[in-house]
């Protein structure tokens, strides 16, 4: 059996800028002219020290956008360098990224054409220069490599022009996606399809309803629904988006009954949404193992930052440290193995650990189904010391 | 601008009393410092205890001190010994602030409410209790008979589940623990429910978890240990209560009246400030009470007879520590007006000098002398005269001497008075000036020593040197007893009499008459005309705070009542008001406070 595994890190929704002398024209923590001590306040800075102390190493680091805060150039190299340098620490083979609504000129501040700045960050951006040609001129590009397939989507393709006089027409807080696009997608896909690849797409507005905690129900791409069938037919392994900064983990059921696996990342730096939302930033560490032609799994690793106390990963902030995808069977099934687990055991209480290594499936849980299986553990009589996304020390058969 | 000043005078307070406060350290650091007493040796008896004394004294190192971290991170000779023969396990109680609810935490929020408030207390006190009971039981377990028998620990946890009632809770020691902590933050959320949700007479709810009751929980638990443990009758179990002054009364109470009865296998020890409440009187006069000296040890931290010793040690250890220097007296020189050297009166010496000089600027000692037949010209003491009159009147003459330029007398048995401004510092350096200035305070002493250390490190320190810091402290520690909360009813804070007598003494040593024995302490009246309850009040705070201390205190039983008392300033007082480090004779506060106004002493005329 071909096991196929991929480590990647996200990093979204930077909005980088130089400080504003009005405070509450700001909107990051990552000021492009921000002194990087004390590390606690510098999201970056205090990354680097993490990685460097737990030797934290990834294939991959993926970017869904926004990396610049109203596309202020000296915020998008700043925004785009701080990935980088991350990328390199993480000792990543490739940076993978989108642009998102912040990085065009949408509203023509700087010239009359909304990509001028996007296409002058750098060679490479946001993808390796051989990609680059098919992705400005088609919104879209496939990165094809051995064990993965990665869709790079541009959800801000169609933004070519601001028309003052109709504001509305073409906004650019609203991802869109073409029907002939999304057609052109489907057929390379089936031209280039190794359904035993980890299958990957990277973009920035999210493609489905992202309605909650009043988040606005009608800037999701348009015609999002078709492109995610798309996908669905072709079996992907996870989608990632921006935007929102909302962190969520979900399954979207496309309309051949498949459950794609969703990410929203959150952001990265960005600050408006901690007041407005009370979510915080956050970096996410993806393991994706994929079985020959088997749905993927995956484990998420997160770190929350806030700010002056730094990256951190003990407790649940508006995400769990700890979230997976991929096991879609009955959780009852991963009841009875844990409880005939802790049967067996003499004192009727394991650790957690011992769990995860006997019953890995445990991991591949999206945070919804972690806390429907807490809830049958419970009726069960089993406790667990803490939220399975904080990762439990402890699990324990009360038994009378 | 204001905020600046309040917060620098936050700081500074913080900084005096918590840089060396025992309160911020784990038992195992405080192990590290730990300096051997008597009265730790007295708190390590099988009995039980009272450790009274003021803030900064150092009664939470000493409880702290009974616990296994600190015994096995203790380096000293004796420390195998204690700790191997030490009798009972020690279970560390920090008193928290907010256990008293009605007047620290909600005040008249819950007043409604009938006894809420009563039970919430009870509530914080017992659930501290039970953590502190499981932090000793993993102590014991990691430290003292190294088990980690996960079967055994699970037996342990079902008891502590059920006796506890924290159902739902997997049975470790670290879950109960954090089960506990829990229940705290679901009382809050239920108290600000009940402040914001509840009208009076509602019914308010009252968990199952509120008739908890700590001691008949504890007779029942420990046993249940020791048997699990296989550890019956190995030790008794010692409840340790520190700074007992910030409980509630119903709690001191019903701790003060435990010491009467002795059940099988708890002992308490229980610290608290120097005077006790009135209302403990009861519980402790009581004809069953428990007598000290019979069943329970009081150990009193101020005044002791080896203070002075227990102040040398702590220097000696702070010098080692920090310069690897063991002569203290060479690093910090000796102060002439205090050590004892024999022949310190005779012809020649510093002394001789300085009554020479002395008679001829200051017309009354050189009546005082005459009166004695003494010669001016050549004061020389006979051997009896060397003993009695000379040792007395020596601080005295070297203080008069340094500080006056002259006093001449006048018609009418007046004098006319001058000074001299000055501030080298040979009155308040070297190492019997060191010793004796914090009054066995270790806190403050450490606090000194180390500003001094961090300054230089040239051998000999200069005198000026110890001196500035020795001023510095005397004032931080003035700011803070300025800032001490008295209450909203009293608007004078108690460095207001401090100064009063501070400066009534300091007429004593340095006014126009030689007195041979002059006022150094004070006894407060008896008569409430005399001195207002609102005084005593605050001379109560400055006793629980170390700014006054008892004079005479009788080992052998409590002070309830101020009033009748012999006090002194804190000796870190007497550089304020040109002091000698002498006790000297008494006199009534009142007479040292004329022209006090004592019906409102928020006006008060200064002289």
């Amino acid at each position: 059996m071909a096991v196929k595994k991929l480590k990647i890190a996200v990093i979204s929704d930077l909005h980088c800028h130089p400080e504003q002398k009005e405070y509450a024209k700001n909107n990051t923590l990552l000021y492009s002219d921000k002194l990087r001590l004390p590390t606690t306040e510098h999201p970056v800075e205090n990354l680097l020290d993490i990685i460097e102390a737990e030797k934290i190493t990834v294939d991959l680091v993926l970017s869904p956008g926004d990396f610049t805060h109203q596309s202020d150039k000296q915020g998008f190299f700043s925004g785009w360098s701080y990935v980088n340098e991350i990328a390199r620490a993480l000792k990543a083979d490739d940076v993978i990224a989108t642009i998102g609504n912040h990085d065009i000129d949408s509203r023509h501040t700087y010239s009359k054409y909304s990509f001028e700045i996007p296409k002058k960050i750098s060679q490479n951006f946001p993808i390796d220069k051989k990609n680059l040609k098919q992705f400005w001129d088609t919104g879209y590009t496939f990165i094809e490599e051995e064990n993965f397939q990665i869709l790079v989507v541009n959800s801000t393709h169609y933004h070519t022009h601001y028309d003052k006089e109709n504001p509305m027409e073409n906004p650019a807080v609203k991802g869109r996606m073409d029907p002939a696009q999304i057609e052109q997608i489907g057929k390379y896909l089936k031209e280039n399809d190794d359904p035993k690849k980890i299958k990957i797409g990277l973009v920035h507005h999210h493609p489905i309803k992202h309605a909650r905690q009043e988040l606005g129900e009608h800037d999701f791409i348009e015609n999002g629904e078709s492109f995610l069938n798309v996908l669905g037919n072709f079996r992907f392994d996870l989608l990632i988006h921006g935007h929102k900064h909302d962190p969520w983990l979900r399954y979207y059921n496309t309309e051949n009954g498949f459950s794609l696996p969703i990410l929203s990342s959150g952001s990265f730096a960005a600050t408006n949404q901690i007041s407005w939302i009370n979510k915080f930033n956050y970096f996410h560490i993806i393991e994706i193992i994929k079985d020959e032609s088997n749905p993927a799994n995956g484990i998420l690793e997160t770190l929350t930052f806030k700010n002056r106390i730094g990256w951190k990963k003990d407790r649940e902030d508006g995400f769990y440290p700890y979230a997976g995808f991929g096991y879609l069977d009955n959780l009852q099934l991963i009841v009875d193995k844990i409880k005939s687990q802790l049967e067996a055991s003499s004192i009727g209480m394991l650790k957690w650990d011992h769990i995860i290594d006997e019953i890995p499936e445990v991991q591949y849980l999206t945070p919804d189904k972690m806390e429907e299986l807490e809830a049958k553990l419970l009726t069960e009589k089993i406790l667990v010391t803490s939220k399975i996304g904080v990762r439990p020390k402890h699990v324990y058969y009360e038994r009378d | 601008m204001e905020y600046d000043l309040s917060t620098c005078i936050m700081k500074e307070i913080d900084n005096f009393y918590n840089t060396y406060n025992a309160r911020h350290l784990k038992p195992a650091e405080v192990a590290e410092s730990f300096i051997f007493s008597n009265e730790f040796e007295q708190l390590i008896q099988n009995e039980h205890s009272i450790i009274l004394g003021a803030r900064g004294c150092g009664k939470t190192t000493l409880m702290k001190m009974l616990t296994l971290p600190a015994l096995y991170n203790w380096k000293h000779t004796r420390a195998e010994e204690i700790r191997t023969g030490l009798s009972f396990y020690a279970i560390y109680i920090s008193t928290d602030i907010y256990w008293d609810v009605k007047n620290q935490t909600y005040s008249s929020e819950l007043e409604a409410f009938g006894n809420f408030s009563e039970k919430v207390s009870l509530f914080s006190v017992t659930s501290n209790v039970f953590s502190s009971l499981c932090d000793t039981f993993k102590n014991i377990l990691e430290i003292d008979i190294k088990c980690n028998d996960d079967a055994k620990e699970l037996e342990l946890c079902r008891h502590l589940i059920k006796a506890w009632k924290l159902n739902g809770t997997v049975p470790k020691l670290e879950y109960v623990i954090e089960a506990l902590n829990e229940r705290v933050d679901y009382v809050n959320q239920l108290i600000q429910d009940v402040i914001f949700n509840y009208k009076k007479n509602d019914d308010i709810p009252t968990p199952d978890f509120f008739n908890l009751s700590f001691e008949t929980s504890l007779e029942y638990v420990i046993p249940v240990f020791e048997r699990i443990y296989d550890i019956q009758k190995k030790k008794l179990w010692a409840l340790c209560f520190d700074e007992l002054e910030f409980a509630p009364l119903w709690l001191q109470e019903k701790l003060f009246r435990s010491l009467r009865s002795r059940s099988q296998f708890i002992l308490y020890k229980l610290s608290s400030s120097p005077i006790l409440p009135v209302a403990l009187v009861k519980s402790l006069t009581h004809e069953y009470s428990a007598t000290t000296g019979n069943d329970v040890t009081l150990i009193k931290m101020w005044g002791a007879a080896d203070a002075d010793g227990f102040s040398k040690k702590i220097i000696d250890s702070c010098l080692a520590r920090k310069l690897n220097i063991k002569d203290a007296k060479e690093f910090f020189g000796t102060n002439e007006i205090y050590n004892k050297t024999t022949d310190s009166y005779g012809e020649g010496q510093v002394f001789y000098n300085e009554m020479l000089e002395l008679v001829k600027k200051d017309d009354a000692f050189k009546a005082f002398l005459i009166e004695r037949k003494i010669d001016i010209d050549k004061p020389i003491a006979t051997a009896n005269q060397k003993d009695v009159l000379f040792r007395k009147i020596k601080p005295v003459v070297s203080f008069r001497n340094y500080y006056l330029y002259e006093n001449r007398s006048l018609e009418g048995n007046k004098f006319k008075t001058t000074y001299r401004s000055r501030k080298t510092g040979e009155l308040y350096s070297g190492i019997e000036v060191l010793t004796k200035i914090c009054d066995g305070n270790p806190r403050w002493l450490i606090s000194i020593i180390t500003s001094i250390l961090s300054k230089t490190s040239n051998r000999p320190m200069s005198e000026k040197l110890q001196f500035d810091e020795i001023i510095s402290a005397a004032k931080r520690f003035q700011n803070v007893i300025a800032n001490i909360p008295t209450g909203a009813s009293i608007s004078t804070p108690v460095t207001e009499i401090i100064d009063r007598v501070g400066l009534f003494f300091k007429n004593q040593i340095l006014g126009s008459n030689f007195n041979l024995d002059p006022k150094g302490t004070f006894v407060v009246d008896e008569s409430q005309n005399k001195i207002s309850d609102e005084i005593i009040k605050l001379l109560e705070k400055g006793v629980a705070q170390g700014a006054l201390i008892l004079v005479d205190s009788d080992n052998q039983s409590f002070d309830f009542e101020i009033r009748g008392k012999r006090l002194k300033l804190s000796y870190l007082f007497s550089p304020l008001y040109d002091l000698p480090l002498r006790k000297y004779t008494a006199i009534k506060l009142s007479e040292c406070l004329r022209g006090f106004e004592m019906e409102s002493i928020g006006q008060i005329s200064m002289f």
